[in-house]
């Protein structure tokens, strides 16, 4: 098991080198210069303090070098400073993170809490009236667009109903001036959080509840289940003691594609909702060409993407014996 | 003739009467004022509009193709009986041993989710290419003072804030989005097929390098990535070439799951006698994958093309979107929702950005129905 956690982990490394290079081929296309980008629209120099300020940001090397430079200031923790807000990256995306965290939690609890006996239940009763409308449901819920139902939502509840607040994740007025208490803060950001969440739980739920429908139906139709309610079992027991449990396993190794994903952050929704989160920062550095802002961001979703996988893999293999002792 | 067709031939009637005969009379009726000659530069060769002379042609073979419909519809019903019982169809099919393609196509029928999810598909495939062709209207005219005009007689959607016809731009711009989708699942099935087949086929060294090459594909995290990439082409491509970029990025980044899926099925292809046969008559590598190998795995990849074009359509309108995708003047339904961001826009003009929302709906919903109908009826368990 320790072998083969060690192998997967080494196995990343490259991974994320090829990542790294093809994105920093990427920047190095993107038209405009490094010094505007640093110091904004509108700004006149001169050539020399042009050259300055080159060579301050070290964009006059050699593109390979720079590089080489990077990568050693990426392992020794430093991942560079954002040239729009002047501050390390990694402060800006530990400060991020945490708003994208909250809203992914609550719509992924809300999701598992929804899809799991859903699932169960329209997996009991296939094809049943209330399978058919779970299977309509997340037909819709994948073929939409996540952020046109964002847009949907704005526009047909929130608009006309003055209570949901439009976008952002706290009242302007209280940005400025501060909450009273911690209470008056969590149902603030919780109401800006009620139409975001709904979208991102409609668009998980809807894999989500066929995924878990799947799983079980394909254990109660193995011959144990057959066992079990000849042997005279209550239905509540073959189902939530016998096959619920085998019908687990995959779902769990689902929960640990999940959990990196909580720090992730959605870019579409996010822009859409204007939530100060990370995939928020991610597109704007990218339309500010915030150049160690992107890599950084794109490292940090790469890291999340190849953890997700190995938690994955490592939580099937805790759960289920057969995978441990290959 | 069979159900199948009934469904098709009563969809074309509908389109017809819903969509054809609404804009012709418009057109009759408002197009001579509206109508100009002009050249669409924005929209490439490929997707030009015909000139006018051809929509008669098309409207003509469209209406005989409906005539021919319902008298065979009318024949069947009240005639004749030319329908067989599919099920005894599939009965017969077991003993007769028709080929898989058969029984596959006799079990797609049956699926009436997946009947009508192919018929849906091709209406919006048809509709998209023809509705163009009869509009009075061209995507380079605008006109001012008709700008953000609602609904109406003459203008189906309305018009945007440059007094274009909403209708023709959503149709054109599912021409885009449709394309995209294809040609992003073409590049991907091409890939992921030949991928998977040399790396099933030869095994060992070739197959363990060609699979780490897929891993690592798979675990670029791909919608920061296409995000960031097309963002840093966004001002070295011209508008109109930025639709096969997408396309480009959108493919090469999705083979890996096809990939592998073949070469799960290649490797145990490969040890069945037929391969055996194949290694006596000593055919060429090259002939074994091609002709002997990747057909055995057709529904696999035929089931992944349907779901990643889905995909793929969805993709490109978050990047459009976004303003990362295919931009103006070149109109896709992920460009026309941004329209949205607009705050007036998105409040007082709703006819703008709700019809491209609710056709990628559509569309996305339609291939995903044919594709689980396509991987049930593929599905080699048996009869459900």
């Amino acid at each position: 098991m320790l072998r083969y956690l060690l192998k997967r982990i080494l196995y990343l490394i490259p991974v994320i080198i090829i990542i790294s290079i093809i994105l920093f081929a990427i920047l190095e296309l993107m038209p405009g210069n490094q010094v505007n980008a640093y110091l904004g629209i509108g700004v006149t120099l001169t050539a020399e303090q042009q050259a300055a300020i080159r060579e301050k940001l070290g964009v006059d090397q050699h593109v390979v070098i720079r590089y080489l430079k990077w990568v050693e200031r990426t392992i020794s923790g430093d991942f560079g400073t954002s040239l729009k807000y002047r501050k390390p990256v990694v402060e800006i995306i530990s400060k991020f993170i945490w708003n994208s965290f909250y809203l992914n939690l609550l719509s992924m609890i809300l999701a598992f809490a929804i899809a799991i006996p859903v699932g169960i239940k329209s997996a009991v009763k296939k094809y049943g009236l209330f399978d058919n409308f779970w299977t309509v449901f997340s037909l819709t819920g994948v073929s939409m667009p996540s952020f046109f139902f964002a847009l949907v939502l704005i526009f047909f509840v929130a608009v006309p109903i003055k209570f949901f607040p439009l976008n952002g994740m706290r009242t302007t007025i209280n940005i400025v001036r501060g909450y009273p208490t911690l209470m008056h803060e969590v149902i603030d950001v919780l109401k800006h959080m009620i139409l975001p969440a709904t979208v991102l739980t409609m668009s998980s739920l809807a894999g989500l509840t066929r995924y878990v429908r799947n799983s079980v139906i394909e254990v109660i139709n193995q011959d144990y289940i057959r066992t079990a309610r000849s042997k005279g079992l209550k239905e509540k027991v073959v189902i939530y003691k016998h096959a619920f449990r085998n019908a687990l396993l995959p779902i769990v190794t689902l929960l640990g594609l999940y959990v990196p994903a909580l720090f992730g952050g959605s870019i579409l929704l996010e822009t859409v909702f204007i939530w100060p989160g990370i995939g928020n920062v991610l597109y704007t550095s990218i339309l500010d060409r915030d150049y160690s802002m992107v890599m950084a961001a794109n490292i940090f979703y790469a890291v999340l993407m190849l953890s997700g996988n190995l938690l994955a893999d490592i939580s099937y293999a805790l759960v289920d014996p057969r995978v441990r002792t290959r | 003739m069979n159900r199948t067709m009934y469904i098709i031939g009563a969809c074309i009637l509908v389109l017809n009467v819903l969509i054809g005969i609404p804009i012709l009379l418009s057109s009759a009726m408002f197009g001579e004022n509206t109508s100009q000659s002009g050249n669409d530069t924005a929209v490439m060769g490929l997707f030009s509009d015909l000139s006018r002379p051809y929509a008669v042609i098309i409207i003509i073979i469209f209406a005989l193709i409906t005539l021919i419909y319902v008298s065979v519809f009318i024949f069947n019903r009240y005639v004749g009986k030319l329908r067989p019982i599919i099920e005894e169809e599939l009965v017969t099919a077991k003993q007769k041993s028709m080929g898989p393609w058969m029984i596959a196509w006799l079990r797609f029928k049956k699926n009436k989710i997946a009947v009508i999810g192919g018929s849906l598909f091709l209406i919006i495939v048809l509709s998209v290419l023809l509705v163009p062709v009869i509009s009075p209207y061209r995507l380079s005219e605008f006109d001012l003072v008709n700008k953000n005009l609602p609904p109406s007689a003459k203008h189906l959607l309305g018009t945007d804030e440059q007094g274009r016809d909403v209708l023709l731009r959503l149709f054109l711009g599912g021409r885009i989005s449709i394309s995209v989708g294809l040609m992003a699942a073409g590049v991907s099935v091409i890939l992921g097929s030949i991928i998977g087949g040399i790396a099933g086929y030869y095994g060992g060294r070739v197959d363990n390098l060609l699979m780490r090459f897929a891993e690592i594909v798979y675990s670029i995290p791909f919608t920061p990535t296409v995000i960031s990439i097309s963002a840093a082409l966004m001002w070295t491509v011209s508008s109109e070439r930025k639709m096969y970029l997408v396309m480009l990025l959108i493919g090469i980044l999705s083979w890996p799951s096809l990939a592998r899926l073949v070469r799960g099925q290649i490797l145990s292809l490969r040890e069945q006698e037929f391969m055996q046969a194949t290694q006596v008559l000593g055919i060429s590598d090259r002939s074994k994958i091609m002709r002997h190998l990747l057909p055995n795995t057709l529904a696999y990849i035929i089931v992944s093309a349907t779901l990643g074009m889905a995909g793929a359509i969805l993709t490109e309108a978050g990047l459009s979107f976004l303003g990362l995708g295919v931009t103006p003047p070149v109109p896709t339904w992920g460009n026309m929702i941004q329209r949205a961001r607009d705050a007036y826009v998105f409040r007082n003009v709703q006819w703008l950005w709700i019809p491209p929302g609710v056709m990628i709906m559509l569309t996305v919903g339609s291939i995903n129905l044919l594709g689980e109908g396509l991987r049930d009826a593929f599905d080699p368990k048996g009869i459900r």
